[in-house]
């Protein structure tokens, strides 16, 4: 059962045999002392039963997604996984039943109360950035016990009361220390707004690559599943400056947006306007073009018949323009000779005594 | 069925035998997160490394060690950097108990060896620190570009080593050379600068330079859309006034095509007989411009009288 190891080498030799053999036979001087068999019968039930309970007592359950590691005599022996077990009772042997199998999650920067509040821990959460602006960070760390062993045996830890650690619990102040230093050093290669806005994706990579190394070689036994940040954002006392960057980004964005509205507006608006004034030009230019060419054709229609017999024509034409002319004007017909007196006439004829 | 019993019955008993060594001190238990060291009368006699059942002499007496990867917080502390520069620095330590004789007889316990330790990785922190710049301890290498955006690369050792890396690695062989001269029996597994922020007394003034930064930035973005607004609208202008001078010209040009046309077009026709036109253009401008108001003295001698006085004059008058 507890085989000597090759290393120890100060230890006396274990004679197993003889010692069963000596333990027996002065158990066997007792009861021989002890008188007769009755006796000795009782005794040796009530050893049989004692031993039957306490060997009973050995019988625990191992949750489905629990681990028990076995220590025989502080010796680490081996982890069994779910089902109903046997293993040495204590004081001989110890079990350690662990939940191997949920995920658990570490708060940086921020705790969560029991009440599901959140209280800020700026403690942790404010760090310099690499152009050297403080930031304040919360971060959520995903991780499982990947080895129990080293989980349960490599590591001492102080615990923590906050998170209702136990001391020698590596989740405790080892899990802290390592994401705030392999965080904080992540954090400290970059830019604030790198941080803030366009690294997100990268600090959580390169802090996890980096936390998962320290961890390692501290043989935790914790595997990090994954590492999320939270709110990211500048201290308390210079948000409203940071903010009105923002206000900033989003008013030049907005003015340009104006600029585009207005290029949207009047652009199209003058091309209309050019269409317009071209098109009024064209039709005026057609109509020109449509009304010489209607006044040349019929000016060539009235010659062509004019040319077949001009004088009556021409007579016709005058006085059928004569006609249309002359009912509506006052006139002075003169007898032949008479041109000369025109003058005597005009002062004694007013507007309306006119004859006609 | 006996041979059960039997067996059980002969464990329980060897228990019961070992139950009696270990209350006359012969037998003991070392944990697997345990060193052991056997004294005698004060002196130490052998350690125990390896957990489980052991033998000692009832006149010995055990001193248990851990054997886990042990920590050291270390006190933060205010360090100036090679510029004067005070950063508050909050390191811890890991290290194992190598050899736990000596660190019965150098250290005595944890929280001894925590002191001692942490004082000496304290100084090689300082020391560090102080031969360094802050960037260099932070670990960024900001630029600023062109148009005043800051970028920060992560700051390297010409090996190609984050700096707060080598920095720590630096402190790390030196804290472990002082371990070893002074015989503590430790190892230290890492030395490790958690956390290194601007001391409270001048943040404030760090906050100053950030918000400072910020409103710069903010200026700069505003400045840049009204940059790109004047632009944009500038461009709009100027482009609406080509529009609308092409527009005009094309326009001209065409008016001018269409009274040339017709100018031609008119001109060629009227030419074949440019008499007959003016005595209807006249004929056409006469009705016009003789409207009611105008006065008109004709003679009889007019040709329009010529059957005004006679039927027959038509052939006196005809030459």
């Amino acid at each position: 059962m507890f085989e000597p190891g090759g290393q120890r080498q100060q230890r006396p030799e274990l004679q197993l045999e003889e010692i069963l053999r000596g333990i027996g036979s002065g158990i066997n001087t007792v009861l021989q002392r002890l008188g007769g068999g009755g006796v000795k019968l009782i005794i040796l039930g009530l050893i049989g039963l004692a031993s039957i309970v306490w060997l009973g007592s050995g019988v625990y359950q191992v949750g489905p997604r629990e681990q028990a590691a076995l220590q025989l005599f502080g010796e680490f022996q081996n982890t069994e996984g779910p089902g109903l077990k046997w293993y040495f009772p204590p004081p001989v042997g110890k079990r350690t039943i662990v939940d191997v199998g949920v995920n658990r999650n570490m708060e940086l920067g921020f705790a969560t109360t029991t009440t599901g509040a959140t209280t800020d821990q700026s403690a942790e959460a404010l760090m310099i950035t690499g152009d050297l602006n403080i930031v304040n960070v919360q971060m959520v760390v995903q991780y499982r016990i990947a080895d129990l062993e080293k989980f349960l045996f490599r590591v001492d830890d102080p615990g923590e009361v906050l998170r209702g650690i136990e001391r020698g619990n590596p989740e405790g102040r080892t899990l802290k220390d390592a994401t705030e230093a392999a965080l904080r050093q992540v954090v400290g290669q970059r830019s604030i707004d790198d941080t803030l806005v366009t690294g997100r994706e990268q600090v959580q990579a390169d802090t996890r690559t980096l936390l998962q190394e320290i961890l390692g070689d501290y043989q935790t036994g914790i595997e990090i599943l994954n590492v999320a940040l939270q709110t990211v954002r500048p201290p308390d006392e210079v948000r409203a400056a940071f903010d009105d960057v923002v206000n900033a980004r989003v008013d030049k964005e907005s003015r340009i947006n104006e600029a585009k509205a207005f290029e949207q507006d009047r652009l199209p608006r003058a091309q209309g306007d050019a269409q317009q004034t071209i098109q009024s030009a064209e039709a005026f230019k057609a109509e020109q073009i449509a009304r010489s060419t209607g006044e040349a054709d019929r000016f060539m229609s009235v010659l062509k018949e004019y040319q077949k017999s001009k004088e009556v024509t021409r007579q016709r034409l005058y006085l059928e323009a004569m006609e249309d002319i002359l009912p509506g004007i006052t006139k002075f017909i003169l007898a032949e000779g008479n041109e000369g007196n025109l003058l005597q006439f005009l002062p004694l004829t007013g507007e309306d005594g006119a004859t006609r | 069925m006996m041979k059960f019993v039997g067996l059980g019955l002969g464990v329980i008993l060897l228990l019961a035998a070992m139950a009696q060594a270990v209350g006359f001190g012969l037998l003991y238990a070392v944990d697997e997160t345990e060193f052991t060291v056997i004294t005698q009368f004060g002196e130490v006699k052998r350690a125990e490394t390896t957990p489980g059942l052991k033998f000692k002499s009832p006149i010995e007496t055990i001193v248990r060690f851990d054997k886990r990867l042990l920590r050291i917080d270390v006190p933060s502390a205010g360090m100036p950097d090679k510029d004067s520069q005070f950063l508050e620095i909050d390191a811890y330590i890991r290290y194992k108990i190598k050899s736990p004789e000596l660190f019965l007889q150098n250290l005595r316990d944890e929280s001894t060896a925590g002191l001692r330790i942490g004082n000496l990785a304290i100084s090689a922190i300082r020391d560090e620190v102080g031969s360094r710049d802050r960037r260099d301890i932070i670990g960024g290498e900001p630029i600023t570009l062109a148009d005043g955006t800051i970028i920060v690369n992560p700051r390297q050792t010409e090996e190609n080593v984050p700096t707060r890396e080598a920095m720590m690695q630096k402190v790390l062989s030196d804290l472990r050379e002082r371990v070893e001269s002074n015989e503590f029996g430790v190892d230290i597994t890492d030395v490790r600068i958690k956390r290194a922020d601007f001391p409270s007394a001048t943040e404030n003034s760090v906050f100053d330079r950030m918000r400072s930064e910020r409103d710069v930035q903010a200026q700069r973005l505003r400045a840049e859309g009204a940059e790109q607004y004047l632009t944009i609208t500038a461009d709009v202008d100027r482009q609406v006034r080509i529009i609308k001078a092409d527009a005009e010209r094309d326009a001209n040009i065409l008016r001018g095509e269409g009274e040339a046309g017709a100018i031609s077009i008119l001109a060629e026709a009227l030419a074949q007989d440019p008499e007959f036109f003016a005595f209807r253009r006249s004929l056409e401008a006469y009705g016009t411009f003789l409207d009611e108001g105008t006065t008109l003295v004709l003679s009889t001698n007019s040709e329009l009288f010529r059957y005004l006085e006679g039927p027959n004059a038509q052939t006196a008058q005809t030459e």
